[in-house]
């Protein structure tokens, strides 16, 4: 099983936090910033990610690649992008979602669910692949929230995402608040679905916030994590001992100090833990 | 309908669905028709609401301009009609000044093309590759070689924009809040340079003799022509001082001119 480095628990940069994190280097131990805001030439955001680089650990977390898309048609192009940036940044952590995005002629820009057959797992092992092949290292693939299921489905996503890891020797980075949207809009068992994983450890977990609307549960990373998704993250903890963990904003987006604040939270949590099952084994 | 569809197809009929809300694929999925319908709208949200977002980071102004109702508008109909062609979302738009040409619309408001061109133009100096740029030591040591050097031309992130119209009034009247003042007349011809010294953009008006000089340069003539082409269009034209005020504005580079974007 690859193994990914242990960075602690971490903060998703956005562009509205670049002052606060240049002026005050916010006691995080680690960012994670989307991959995509990077791909420019030059300018502001790779700016501020140079200066930032020497005291924080980075993760570069894709929202673009389509992994999933049937079409190749932007899949490599963006790859090669990513690569660059990649190249230039050597960040700690690469990631992408088990997701599609694009059909001939159109890219959604979306994080689209995937039909979970062994046809998609098929096209997923072949992509993932590739993409670490031009990486050169590995990367960790994120279950994603979704509000449909397809009836064409054979497999839970968390099994696709063991098949997929088990065969590219790819990471699992675990959202564990979209494992409750799921449990919630499709009554699919978010504690089932970590014993998929059995035998594997996931690289990263994320954390957010969601929002119950009357159609759906939307992951929209707006809030505060809720005490359903506390209490699965430590289950996650209990289950996979301590994994680099990343809090997620992006909606509403509040003081850097509340961010910090829910990922100290979750530092506070897996030391219990940790404190606990090492009492427990000793 | 799902059981006999492959695996590409369901992602095709999925797609045509976010395009047309006619199109909803209800049936490709487990459970109600109608809470998957309404489900699956929320997926067609999001696009709007990226298609959106995007053209608001592009085009501040013309949303200024136009409205926020109407810019959305705008966005769902360039979105559905446009689209998407890349993975990174800050290159969405680059064809809404062509697009705004052919919209009924804006007919009353001939200059919104013009305006949507000279955002896009900002919007791509910033991001623009970072390039050193040129000093007056620097000229110094490449000595007289530097008059025919091809490699001295505009840096990155330097452009130059024209349009018959006063939209460089436009927008620099939108680059505070409030307001700055409005041109009084939208008829007017705008020649500027783009310019991106650090990471903010900015822009200025060039007068003739510099823009013929300016214009030279970006298309790759060296710097004797180029001055050359400045006096062409007035004799009264420096071309002394117009090059230490370009060293001192920091708006030369010397690079090989095949990297030069």
């Amino acid at each position: 099983m690859t193994t990914f480095p242990s960075l602690g628990f971490g903060v998703g940069l956005r562009a509205p936090h670049y002052r606060d994190f240049l002026q005050e280097r916010p006691p995080v131990d680690w960012l994670e910033v989307h991959s995509e805001n990077y791909f420019g030439d030059g300018g502001r955001d790779l700016q501020v990610l140079e200066r930032l680089r020497a005291d924080y650990p980075l993760s570069f977390h894709g929202v673009g690649l389509g992994l999933g898309s049937a079409t190749d048609e932007f899949f490599r192009a963006h790859l090669d992008r990513l690569a660059a940036l990649v190249e230039r940044f050597a960040p700690a952590l690469v990631s992408e979602h088990l997701c599609w995005a694009a059909i001939p002629g159109r890219h959604f820009n979306d994080l689209l669910p995937l039909p979970l057959t062994r046809a998609a797992l098929a096209r997923m092992i072949e992509r993932v692949d590739q993409a670490q092949d031009v990486l050169r290292r590995p990367i960790l693939v994120e279950n994603v929230s979704t509000h449909l299921r397809f009836r064409a489905d054979t497999l839970e996503e968390t099994e696709f995402l063991a098949h997929l890891a088990r065969r590219t020797g790819c990471g699992i980075l675990l959202d564990v608040n979209n494992l409750y949207v799921n449990e919630c809009n499709h009554g699919e068992d978010a504690r089932q679905a970590m014993e998929a994983l059995t035998g594997l450890v996931p690289g990263e977990i994320h954390l957010a916030g969601h929002l119950i609307t009357p159609d759906s549960v939307v992951d929209h990373h707006g809030d505060r994590v809720a005490p359903a998704v506390w209490s699965l993250y430590e289950e996650a903890v209990r289950r996979f001992g301590p994994v680099s963990t990343l809090i997620e904003w992006d909606t509403d987006l509040p003081a850097p100090s509340v961010l910090i604040d829910e990922a100290e939270r979750a530092r506070r949590l897996a030391q219990q833990i940790g404190t606990q099952e090492a009492v427990s084994h000793g | 309908m799902a059981e006999c569809v492959g695996e590409e197809a369901l992602l095709d009929l999925f797609g045509e669905g976010l395009l047309n809300p006619r199109l909803t694929p209800a049936d490709l999925f487990t459970g109600d028709l109608d809470r998957n319908a309404r489900r699956f709208a929320l997926y067609r949200g999001n696009l709007t609401a990226n298609w959106e977002r995007s053209l608001v980071n592009a085009y501040p102004v013309l949303q200024q301009m136009v409205g926020d109702e109407f810019f959305a508008g705008l966005a769902r109909d360039y979105g559905r009609q446009v689209g998407s062609a890349s993975g990174d979302l800050n290159e969405f738009g680059g064809a809404l000044a062509d697009f705004l040409t052919d919209f009924p619309p804006i007919a009353p408001y001939p200059y919104l093309p013009d305006l949507a061109r000279l955002e896009w133009a900002v919007h791509r100096a910033y991001y623009a590759a970072e390039e050193t740029p040129l000093s007056a030591e620097d000229l110094a040591l490449l000595g007289a070689d530097a008059l025919e050097d091809d490699r001295i031309g505009l840096r990155s992130g330097y452009a130059l924009f024209a349009a018959p119209w006063a939209v460089d009034a436009l927008w620099q009247a939108h680059q505070t809040n409030p307001l700055g003042p409005l041109p009084n007349e939208m008829s007017a011809p705008c020649h500027v340079l783009i310019s991106r010294p650090s990471w903010r953009v900015t822009i200025r008006s060039v007068l003739a003799a510099e823009w013929a000089a300016l214009a030279s340069l970006s298309a790759g003539q060296p710097l004797a022509a180029a001055l050359e082409a400045g006096f062409d269009a007035d004799s009264h034209f420096d071309p002394g001082a117009t090059v230490q005020a370009w060293l001192g504005a920091g708006l030369l580079s010397h690079s090989d001119p095949r990297n030069r974007s």
